[in-house]
C-alpha cells in the first residue's frame, strides 16, 4: 500500500518539534501523534531497505522506541524531525540487514525510487545501492563493475539533479 | 554547480584544500557513500572555522535532498504496529526501573527525583509521589528512565553548542555535589588571601624600586648630555659673536676695505690683512707661520711715512694660524706703504723690527674694495 509523499510544511515541522518536546517529557500520546504522521514514511523506508514486512515492522518499532529514548537530544541538524527520524530508521534497518548477511535483500531487485527515476540508470543504481543498500562507493564500484571515480561522479551529479528537482517551484 | 573531476582525499583533512573539493564530497558524505575513515576525515575538515560556516548551507541542502529520498516511498504500516512500539517502550521503562530500583524502601528515590527535576530545569511543581494519580507517577518515572538511556544515534555531524558554566553558577551548584573538603577549607581561606596580598605588594614594591633606579640612571645620563650641549652652545655662541664682530669690521657703514697680502718668498707662510680705512679697523688672517723658538713672539708692523710702527702682537696656534679681528688702524691709508711680520724676543718692548721679515706686503690704496652696505634710501 503506497501513498504519495506529502511535502513537509513549516507548521508540520513546528508541530513535530512540539511532539518531540512532549515525548521528551514522557507523553505517550505525543509519540502516537508522531507515529501517525510519519509511521508510513518510516515503514516504507525500512521496507525498501530490508524487503521483508516483518523485519520492517521490527525496524519501525525500534525506530520509534529510540525516538522515545532520544527525543531530548534532537538538535535540528538534520533539517527536520522527519529527517532525524528517517536517519534513525535507515541506520537501524541497515544494521539489521548487515546482521542477516546470508539473506540480505537486494535493493536493486525492487527497482528504483520514484524520485530518482528520471536519472540515468547507472546513477539510479549507484544512489540506490548507497542509500538503501548501505554500500560504500568502493562496494558500489565492485557491484556495478565501474571505477570508483565514476561512482563518485554519479553520486554528485545525481544528488545535484535531485536537489534541483526538489528546489524547483 | 561545477562537477569535481579530481580524486577525493582519503588520508587527512589537510588534503581538503579547497571549498570546491569539500562541496564535491558533500553529496557522497550525506548520502552515506564514504567509508568510516573517510567520513571522519571529512568531518574534521568540515569543522575548521573557515569551512564550517561556508559549508553549512551545502550540508543542509544535501540533507534535505536525502530526506526527500528517504520519504519518497511511504507505505502504510501494518495495523497494530504502534501497540508493538508502545509495548517495547514500556518494556524499556520497566527494565530501567528494575535496574534503578533501590534494594530497600527509603525516602531517597523521592528526593533523588526532585533533584533530577531541578537539574533538568523542569518548571513543573514536584509533589510527593504518594499524593499524585498513578498515571501521572508512571509518566514521571518514564521521563527519568528515558533519560537514563543515553545510546543516541549519531545524527550530529558538527559539535553542538556547549553552555559553559562558571564554578559558582546556579547550574554548577545544582549538579555538583557539595564537597566536604571545600567546607573544611573555608576557614583557612582568609590567611591564604593575606599571603597572596602580601606577595602582590612585595612584587609591586620590587617593581617600583627597579623602575625608580632605572629612571634615576636615565636622568643622570640626560643631565650630563645637557651640560655637554650647553658647553658646545657657549662655544658656538662665542664663535658666532666673533664672526659678527669680524663682519661688522669689514662691512660696517660704507666700508672702504684695503686688502694687503703678506707673503714669504722662502716659506709657505702667508697672511691677509683686511683694513677698513673708513672705520679704522682691520682683520689679520695668518697661516703657515713656523713654530717660534722659546722666548720669542711674532709682531705685526706697519711702515708709515718711512717709520716702522708696531701694530699688534700675534700669537698663532700650533698649526701656525690665527685670525685676529678688531685691530686698530689709522682711518686713512695715506703714508702707510708696507706691512710686515717679524720674530721678536719677548723680553723687551719692540721699538724697531729685526730682520729678516717673516712676512711682507705692500699697501696699495688704489686696490681698495668699496663696499656699500648702507640700507637703501
Amino acid at each position: 500500500m503506497t501513498s504519495d509523499p506529502a511535502p513537509t510544511t513549516p507548521s508540520d515541522t513546528e508541530s513535530d518539534i512540539a511532539c518531540l518536546q512532549a515525548i521528551a517529557g514522557g507523553d505517550e500520546h505525543a509519540l502516537r501523534r508522531l507515529y501517525d504522521r510519519h509511521g508510513a514514511t518510516v515503514y516504507g523506508l525500512v521496507l525498501r531497505i530490508l524487503g521483508d514486512p516483518e523485519k520492517a515492522a521490527q525496524a519501525t518499532a525500534d525506530t520509534f522506541k529510540q525516538t522515545w529514548r532520544d527525543a531530548g537530544r534532537y538538535r535540528g541538524v538534520r533539517g527536520s524531525v522527519l529527517g532525524w527520524v528517517t536517519t534513525i530508521a535507515r541506520l537501524r534497518a541497515l544494521e539489521m540487514a548487515r546482521a542477516d548477511h546470508d539473506a540480505r535483500h537486494d535493493v536493486l531487485s525492487d527497482g528504483t525510487s520514484p524520485l530518482v527515476v528520471a536519472l540515468p540508470e547507472e546513477t539510479q543504481q549507484a544512489i540506490t545501492l548507497i542509500f538503501f543498500g548501505g554500500l560504500t562507493q568502493y562496494e558500489v564500484a565492485d557491484r556495478l563493475r565501474i571505477p570508483t571515480g565514476t561512482v563518485r561522479r554519479h553520486v554528485e551529479m545525481g544528488m545535484r539533479a535531485l536537489r534541483v528537482k526538489r528546489e524547483a517551484p | 554547480m561545477s562537477e569535481y573531476k579530481g580524486e577525493y582525499p582519503s588520508a587527512s583533512p589537510s588534503e581538503y584544500t579547497s571549498l570546491e573539493l569539500l562541496r564535491a564530497t558533500m553529496p557522497a558524505y550525506v548520502l552515506g557513500a564514504l567509508t568510516a575513515d573517510e567520513r571522519a576525515i571529512y568531518e574534521r575538515a568540515l569543522r575548521t572555522p573557515e569551512n564550517a560556516s561556508v559549508m553549512r548551507g551545502e550540508f543542509e541542502a544535501c540533507q534535505a535532498t536525502v530526506n526527500a529520498l528517504a520519504s519518497a516511498q511511504p507505505v502504510e504500516p501494518p495495523a497494530g504496529l504502534f501497540d508493538r512500539v508502545i509495548t517495547q517502550v514500556h518494556a524499556v521503562i520497566a527494565q530501567a526501573e528494575a535496574a534503578a530500583a533501590p534494594p530497600l524502601e527509603t525516602t531517597a528515590p523521592a528526593i533523588d527525583r526532585r533533584a533530577a527535576d531541578r537539574r533538568r530545569g523542569d518548571d513543573r511543581r514536584v509533589d510527593d509521589p504518594e499524593d499524585r494519580p498513578a498515571e501521572e507517577r508512571r509518566q514521571e518515572d518514564r521521563r527519568h528512565e528515558g533519560r537514563r538511556h543515553d545510546d543516541s544515534v549519531a545524527v550530529h555531524p558538527t559539535p553542538v553548542r556547549v553552555v559553559r558554566m562558571s564554578r559558582t553558577s546556579r547550574a554548577t551548584r545544582a549538579v555538583t555535589p557539595l564537597s566536604t573538603n571545600a567546607v573544611d577549607a573555608r576557614p583557612s581561606a582568609v590567611p591564604l588571601v593575606g599571603w597572596w596580598v602580601a606577595g602582590a605588594f612585595f612584587l609591586m614594591l620590587v617593581g617600583l624600586g627597579y623602575y625608580a633606579a632605572t629612571t634615576r640612571r636615565a636622568h643622570a645620563e640626560l643631565d650630563g648630555r645637557l651640560r655637554e650641549n650647553r658647553v658646545l652652545i657657549s662655544r658656538s655662541e662665542a664663535r658666532l659673536a666673533e664672526r659678527e664682530r669680524l663682519m661688522a669690521t669689514l662691512l660696517g657703514g660704507r666700508a672702504s676695505v684695503v686688502l694687503v697680502n703678506l707673503r714669504n718668498a722662502t716659506t709657505s707662510a702667508a697672511a691677509q690683512f683686511f683694513w677698513n680705512a673708513r672705520e679704522g679697523r682691520a682683520i689679520l688672517n695668518v697661516f703657515g707661520l713656523p713654530p717660534l723658538s722659546a722666548g720669542h713672539r711674532y709682531q705685526l708692523w706697519m711702515l708709515r711715512d718711512g717709520v716702522a710702527t708696531p701694530v699688534i702682537e700675534i700669537t698663532p696656534n700650533e698649526a701656525g694660524a690665527v685670525l685676529v679681528p678688531g685691530i686698530e688702524m689709522p682711518t686713512s691709508t695715506t703714508g702707510v706703504t708696507q706691512l710686515f711680520v717679524t720674530d721678536e724676543p719677548n723680553a723687551q718692548k719692540p721699538t724697531a723690527p729685526t730682520f729678516p721679515h717673516v712676512l711682507f706686503g705692500t699697501v696699495d690704496a688704489k686696490a681698495a674694495l668699496l663696499l656699500d652696505t648702507a640700507p637703501p634710501r
